[in-house]
């Protein structure tokens, strides 16, 4: 099951370019998103890059350049123009893909690298959230040129922050300081703090079909999920990656379906309501794995990029021909 | 490749030069300057944002959820 695909991979080398994170437009089907940087992160610029996948492959739409390496980005949830990226120089770009020329807005507050950034997925609610090195989580109206809100507590930078799908004003975050904390916008306020890895964790995100359900990665190699009812113990543990974990999600379409990218190089996809929970290991990157994402639109299409200058869009054979016992999408109505 | 012996040798804005992780921060911990390195100054425009044309599709968990229409195929 290594490195096997259901389908052709579609591919793209940008030179001189490491990627960090991908996502997929809300709106138009193939349109990924992808923000990367100049010497890994480390020194120089970044680029966002506007992609669209056709029958010869992937190819570059827009392209736009910004003086420090893009660690993040959000599609706008109202406006299928329109993203949201952050960057090592402590700031927020506000992008439109009709427009080639900058960006639109930046937002300076944040004093050290903002690794995170999200827009909120509930309905009625357009908000975005930052994570930061600087220890703090800013909320911002992106019509707003300041931030509305700032949350303290972590004590160590923070890698992810990350909506909930489900509860309004509510979102997780993940940091250095080994916690997972559950805040809410409406009172400002830390909500629960769960110690989740002896290990700084990288990545969180939240189930799509049971609002109390997260999972967490960690620079212990591990995945837990967390039932925010009870949080003594993890409600799964997943093991197998050999390096600290990246990034983390959880299928759109599959209940207990999720994916997760790795400093070993590889993507896992995972079902944690299986004995054998590992579905597949793909080994097609060369570097370490930043950026991961799950298509809202096709049930089998999943979108990584890598710090060895590609992106790649594939259907892992575990989402196209799934076992007799995974829990379906079809199945969740029951 | 010899990247990390002679960074001088490729004048800044030439080609992207393929550096591993480890060979760059040699560099840095040396304190030499970076091939390539690109140091860009870009301001806002204050643009509006371009109006929106598309309604919000309904995420695939909120389609299973409502009597709406299963979010069409590609």
């Amino acid at each position: 099951m290594n490195g096997a695909h259901g389908g052709s991979v579609r591919s793209l080398r940008v030179p001189g370019r490491h990627g960090y994170a991908a996502e997929f437009s809300p709106y138009l089907p193939g349109r990924l998103a992808c923000a990367a940087a100049q010497h890994y992160g480390i020194a120089g610029c970044g680029t966002l890059l506007i992609l669209d996948q056709n029958e010869s492959g992937l190819n570059i739409f827009r392209s736009f350049d910004w003086s420090d390496g893009l660690f993040d980005v959000t599609w706008s949830e109202n406006n299928e123009h329109v993203l949201v990226t952050c960057s090592g120089d402590g700031s927020l770009q506000l992008w439109d893909t009709a427009k080639a020329t900058g960006p639109l807005q930046v937002y300076k507050e944040h004093t050290q690298e903002v690794y995170s950034v999200d827009w909120s997925q509930t309905r009625g609610e357009q908000l975005v959230v930052s994570g930061s090195w600087d220890q703090t989580i800013k909320l911002w109206d992106p019509t707003v040129g300041k931030s509305l809100c700032t949350f303290r507590g972590h004590e160590s930078v923070i890698y992810s922050t990350i909506w909930s799908p489900h509860i309004p004003g509510c979102f997780a975050s993940t940091s250095g300081d080994h916690t997972l904390r559950i805040w809410d916008a409406k009172t400002a306020g830390v909500r629960i703090v769960v110690p989740a890895h002896q290990a700084e964790i990288l990545t969180c995100d939240w189930c799509k079909y049971n609002e109390n359900l997260l999972v967490t990665g960690a620079v212990d190699c591990s995945l837990r999920g967390w039932d925010l009812r009870n949080i003594r113990q993890p409600v799964f543990e997943l093991l197998g990656h050999t390096y600290a974990i990246r990034r983390v999600k959880f299928s759109p379409f599959h209940a207990s379906v999720l994916a997760s990218c790795s400093y070993d190089f590889t993507v896992r996809f995972w079902n944690f309501s299986k004995p054998d929970p590992l579905l597949e290991t793909v080994d097609h990157h060369t570097e370490f794995t930043c950026g991961l994402d799950l298509s809202l639109q096709s049930p089998t299409q999943v979108a990584d990029c890598a710090w060895d200058e590609t992106i790649k869009i594939y259907d892992p054979v575990c989402l196209t021909v799934p076992a007799q016992d995974t829990l379906l999408w079809s199945d969740t109505k029951s | 490749m010899d990247a990390a012996g002679s960074p001088s040798s490729r004048p800044a804005g030439s080609a992207p030069a393929v550096m591993t992780l480890a060979q760059l921060l040699q560099l840095v911990r040396r304190g030499r300057q970076l091939p390539g390195l690109e140091r860009l100054q870009i301001a806002a425009t204050h643009d509006e944002p371009t109006a929106s044309q598309l309604p919000r599709r309904p995420k695939p968990w909120e389609a299973a959820g409502s009597a709406e229409a299963r979010a069409p195929q590609p």
